[in-house]
């Protein structure tokens, strides 16, 4: 399947958005994504983290102001890493396609389609994430 | 026959709700000081807040989004925190002003001191602010406010301005050693005017009442309309300065020496008119700046906010609340005259406007957030041209100032 315009999203479209409840009460805003990058070359987006400790990180970080590249926690092996970074490394801004239905549904498992260097392909926001926080799953709002 | 409603109901919040304790103190003082020779910065500064509460009205009509949550999304945390910091150390210490000016209101109806009178003066902020729904905070003081306008039939009491002084409108007469102050009192009187307070509490004040792209004339007419009548209270404060304390050599130094000049004019009568202007103006600014702050920073950390939420429903906006205003009654309890404290909070508000603001113009210009409704030319380059006058005269006049010993 082709994959449309509004499909596709940088890492920093999804950073600093506004994270709700299905129920539309607003919990926080995405600071700090964690994905787990695989074999395959697949990134599995495993949490979206709110809350001081990621900022506290993000303030901390005198490279790339303004950047969020460098809050992405990303767990790969390094051969993993390596065989899909090849040599480059650094500031990347990673292109995601996030299936429509999976936004409004739980956390979805997200294909990378194409890394680039930061600030290429930042045009698109996001009004909001409607992704339900692991940390609210289970209740009821 | 609602919408008309809406806007006369606009017109007048806005004219009523226009001054605060930094604009009748930096009003009054520059009439006692200097004439009416800083009335060219009051018409620059209502023509900057006249240009921003538009564009403010218009953004939040069109993107949906508040000031706060735009900077955060478009510009990331790191640079979110600039405007922040900026608004919390400049709107503490007017918040502390503003709660100094209610209750030197109270004193001057009660003659009580002032400083016995603060500690409660904060909890009729709190207590407005805890449990009084938006229309409340937005309507009642500002309606109480439009006692400003007795301002203006003070100055016709009194026989209206001699030719002499009319010639201080374009001839500010500036001693020799005053300079610094001269400055000081610019750099005030454009931060007082141009509050981020005003416009994060509009912008918000948006979204609370649903504003769409329906709304946008109802915003032309309330900034444009409202601010320029809010102004004339600001500009008649001037005027009863330089013509009532000017020539007994007063300078105008605290809240209740300013209240002389409606005494002079209209007597025991005139000084409870401003004393109930001065309540009414520094308790609707007070609500503003404390929800304005709280407003900006729950947007911006993207929790539920809403002043009509009950405060379990939006914890955190409300804990911010709370904690701004004991940071506020904690510097108002060092005892400093709420005038003084006006003044140093405006100038510091100079000082950080281009943080505080260049932002906002950024947004204006992009057509994700506004589509077809972008800023024209003429309002980027105006409101650029008074943000740097503001920031440069702040600059220059704050070191001076202190060298000389003056505030």
């Amino acid at each position: 399947m082709p994959i449309t315009d509004d499909q596709i999203f940088s890492i920093r479209d999804i950073i600093d958005s506004q994270l709700e409840t299905r129920e539309k009460r607003r919990i926080g805003r995405v600071s700090d994504i964690e994905a787990i990058w695989q074999e395959d070359g697949t990134l599995v987006l495993s949490s979206l983290v709110i809350g001081p400790q990621a900022l506290a990180g993000r303030i901390a970080s005198v490279r790339s102001f303004g950047s969020c590249c460098e809050t992405v926690s990303i767990t790969a092996s390094h051969s993993t890493m390596s065989k899909i970074l090849g040599q480059r490394c650094g500031c990347v801004d990673l292109r995601l396609t996030i299936p429509w239905d999976s936004r409004m549904h739980g956390l979805p498992t997200i294909s990378c389609v194409g890394f680039q260097g930061a600030g290429t392909d930042a045009s698109k926001t996001i009004k909001a994430v409607h992704w339900k926080h692991p940390r609210y799953e289970d209740r009821d709002c | 026959m609602k919408k008309w409603l809406s806007i006369t109901l606009g017109i007048v919040t806005a004219t009523g709700g226009f001054l605060d304790a930094g604009t009748i103190a930096t009003s009054g003082e520059s009439g006692a000081r200097f004439g009416l020779g800083l009335i060219w910065a009051c018409l620059i500064a209502t023509v900057a807040i006249i240009l921003l509460v538009e564009m403010m009205g218009r953004f939040s009509a069109i993107s949906k989004k508040t000031y706060a949550e735009a900077i955060r999304e478009n510009f990331g945390f790191k640079f979110y925190l600039l405007p922040l910091l900026s608004e919390v150390i400049a709107e503490s210490i007017l918040l502390a002003a503003e709660i100094g000016g209610i209750a030197i209101a109270l004193s001057l109806m009660t003659g009580i001191s002032w400083r016995i009178l603060f500690p409660p003066a904060a909890f009729l902020v709190f207590a407005m602010a805890w449990r009084a729904p938006f229309d409340w905070i937005e309507n009642a003081p500002a309606l109480l406010g439009l006692v400003t306008l007795s301002f203006i039939v003070g100055i016709i009491a009194l026989g209206g301005p001699s030719h002499q002084l009319l010639s201080t409108l374009w001839k500010p007469e500036v001693k020799q050693g005053e300079l610094a102050d001269y400055l000081y009192l610019v750099a005030a009187t454009l931060g007082a005017t141009i509050s981020p307070y005003l416009l994060y509490f509009y912008s918000s004040g948006a979204r609370e009442e649903h504003w769409t792209s329906n709304s946008l004339l109802l915003n032309r007419v309330t900034a444009i309309v409202g601010m320029s009548f809010g102004s004339l209270g600001s500009i008649a404060l001037i005027f009863l300065g330089a013509m009532v304390l000017q020539p007994l050599n007063m300078q105008g130094s605290s809240l209740g020496e300013l209240g002389l000049s409606m005494a002079k004019a209209l007597g025991p009568f005139g000084a409870l008119l401003f004393a109930v202007a001065l309540f009414a103006t520094c308790l609707g600014a007070a609500l503003e700046v404390v929800l304005g702050v709280s407003y900006n920073i729950a947007q911006g950390f993207g929790w539920e906010w809403g002043e009509d939420k009950k405060p379990v429903e939006a914890a955190r906006f409300n804990l911010v609340l709370i904690i701004f205003l004991l940071v506020a009654v904690a510097i108002g309890l060092m005892g400093i005259d709420p005038l003084q404290l006006a003044l140093a909070g405006s100038t510091v508000i100079a000082l950080f406007l281009p943080i505080s603001l260049f932002p906002f113009l950024v947004l204006m210009n992009d057509p994700q957030y506004l589509r077809d409704k972008t800023n024209g030319r003429f309002s980027n380059i105006a409101i650029i041209c008074i943000l740097l006058i503001a920031f440069v005269v702040a600059f220059v006049s704050i070191p001076l100032e202190i060298l000389s010993g003056g505030g």
